[in-house]
């Protein structure tokens, strides 16, 4: 098992090892822009959306709802959570 | 904490909570006619109680003692779990693939997986998952005594035996319709258990700030205590590397929408929308969780600095100095609502799983409704009984076992979600390809699993490869499943209608050019 588990291991270290120099070298801010990038591809996304796609009836409430306001806020919360900490 | 430190009016409290509890369960149970119900709830429920299900489902034993440990180790670092771990990925399920999983009327996901691809996939999948959260069961089971021996003192079996009798009694009785209204009430005894050390732990350490320089003037090693993002080769389990890629872009996106114990909650909703609703009032509770379960263990680190044998002792070290009698009580009861809620969840759904997926489809397709509601049941029974063995046998064979079983979680995790994203969001996916990109994530998991632990040096350089695991069995199953897809015959229309992503309107405008 060892001997099959190092010929796997001579293949894949050396992609592994470039991919990983590759992280280590992308500087931190860059890093934490990816995070921000991705919340913020998703809060364009959701304002985007159709209303007829996210708006209805929910039981207990009288009026209907659309839920994209609630869902951008939380994305919203979230970039300003990473931007912080 | 021992039981010793609790008093009667917080033995009380936990009494109380529990009888409660399993009343509630007993009572909600009492209507359950047909597997619809059971399974499903009648597909009667409302958003804000699956809402609040699906939150405190995803906490269990571990979760509470675990996570504020972490942060004592770590800092916030630890709250990716709950920001990028769930709260983006609940927004998509909710505006893309709930929609399509309720509407198909599933009771499953594989039986989703059924009618998208082909039997096949059902089969291999419903094995899977069967197989997973049966022993997860047991090991949950485990983990509750292990907790339950460390705050009370009971005896490991006893609490096993115990916490199986409770939770059997209403998972059995009430169905899925106990189970999450039980969950209801287990979540907000959560919250008020947790935010109560949280606001009574600041005052002890100086409010907000108080804590933030308390931990900063503690040297270097805790420079980074206050960073979500850390670097690559970041000697923690949090490297910014697998938290974006290997937690954000598969294993919480396979957890919110392709694990049954929550995807079946949003199914049994009242009407798609409610599912929806279910999701993005989720992700809202979610967002909260941070403040109480991570911050408690910043608190402890402050208070003890390193003075607690370990990190796991954090927290219950914690509770024992700053929570008066009466509301160790509230906490403890909470702390039982976190155990409770995640082992009925998988009871629960491992029985549909088996009940629905296997028995059915395979043996007994066409009995009434009501013979299917008596097989689970009975599964149930057989599922509580076989957990308490499982879990005496896990209790034998060390911790080791339980790490065992996470990372086989993980292996599976990638190509289960490959399923369901290429399934739902590309029409030209096929069965065969499917059911090949599955079996070969399920390969190149393996495959890395076994050469990290065997070659004389280990493949990866994290200490607990999970995350990069799971990325790329699913980058193998994505890219298997688009060419074996490529080289095969489209599936007819009528397997696609309702079940993939804008395929209706893809069509008419086919059509209409």
């Amino acid at each position: 098992m060892q001997t099959l588990a190092d010929f796997i291991a001579s293949i894949l270290r050396g992609p592994g090892l470039w991919l990983r120099e590759l992280s280590l070298a992308i500087p931190m801010s860059v890093a934490r822009g990816f995070f921000l990038l991705y919340f913020f591809i998703l809060l364009i996304w959701v304002l985007r959306m159709k209303k007829s796609a996210t708006s209805g009836e929910l039981s207990g409430i009288s009026k209907p709802v659309d839920l994209r306001p609630y869902a951008a806020m939380l994305l919203i919360i979230q970039i300003v959570i990473y931007i912080v900490f | 904490m021992e039981l010793s430190v609790l008093t009667g009016i917080d033995l009380v409290i936990i009494i109380a909570y529990l009888l409660f509890t399993v009343g509630l369960g007993m009572y909600l149970g009492r209507k359950i006619r047909t597997g619809k119900d059971y399974f499903l709830a009648g597909r009667r429920l409302p958003w804000w109680a699956v809402g609040m299900s699906m939150v405190v489902s995803d906490i269990g034993a571990m979760d509470i003692i675990g996570m504020a440990g972490l942060a004592y180790l770590y800092g916030i670092a630890v709250a990716n779990f709950d920001l990028i771990g769930a709260v983006p990925v609940m927004i998509i399920c909710a505006f893309i693939f709930i929609s399509h999983l309720w509407r198909s009327g599933s009771y499953t996901i594989p039986e989703f997986l059924e009618k998208r691809f082909n039997l096949g996939v059902r089969i291999v999948s419903a094995l899977i998952w069967g197989i997973f959260m049966a022993c997860n069961l047991g090991i949950m089971l485990y983990v509750t005594g292990v907790m339950i021996e460390t705050m009370v003192g009971w005896s490991i079996m006893t609490s096993i035996l115990v916490s199986a009798a409770l939770i059997g009694l209403y998972t059995l009785v009430g169905g899925l319709n106990a189970v999450v209204y039980t969950d209801v009430l287990q979540c907000t005894m959560l919250f008020i258990g947790t935010t109560l050390v949280v606001f009574l732990g600041l005052d002890k350490v100086g409010g907000i700030s108080g804590l933030t320089g308390a931990i900063y003037s503690m040297g270097d090693q805790y420079n980074n205590h206050f960073s979500l993002v850390l670097p690559a080769d970041s000697p923690t389990p949090f490297p910014y590397s697998g938290i974006l890629l290997g937690l954000g872009m598969v294993l919480a996106p396979a957890y919110w929408f392709g694990n049954q114990a929550i995807v079946q909650r949003a199914l049994a909703c009242r009407s798609e929308f409610e599912a929806k609703a279910a999701f993005i009032w989720g992700a809202s509770l979610k967002i909260f969780l941070p403040f109480i379960m991570v911050v408690p263990g910043m608190i402890a680190l402050v208070m003890y600095k390193n003075n607690v044998p370990n990190a796991d002792s954090a927290l219950p070290t914690l509770i024992r100095d700053i929570l008066p009698t009466g509301l160790l009580g509230i906490f403890f009861a909470a702390f039982l609502a976190a155990l409770m809620s995640s082992v009925d969840s998988y009871l629960n759904s491992a029985s549909t799983l088996w009940t629905k997926d296997i028995y059915q489809r395979l043996f007994r397709p066409h009995k009434d409704d009501r013979h299917y509601l008596i097989v689970g049941r009975i599964l149930t029974l057989v599922f509580v009984i076989w957990g308490v063995f499982f879990a005496i046998w896990v209790q034998g064979k060390s911790e080791s076992i339980y790490n065992v079983f996470q990372t086989m979680f993980s292996l599976f995790q990638g190509p289960s979600l490959a399923l369901i994203v290429l399934g739902i969001l590309w029409w030209r996916t096929t069965g065969s390809a499917a059911f090949i990109g599955l079996i070969a994530g399920l390969l190149c998991s393996t495959t890395l699993l076994l050469t990290h632990n065997y070659a004389s040096e280990p493949l990866f350089q994290a200490e607990d490869p999970f995350l990069f695991i799971a990325m790329w069995s699913f980058i193998v199953s994505m890219v298997s499943m688009v060419v074996i897809s490529l080289l095969t015959p489209p599936m007819p229309d009528e397997k696609l209608v309702g079940l993939v992503f804008r395929y209706k309107r893809r069509q008419e405008n086919a059509n209409s050019r």
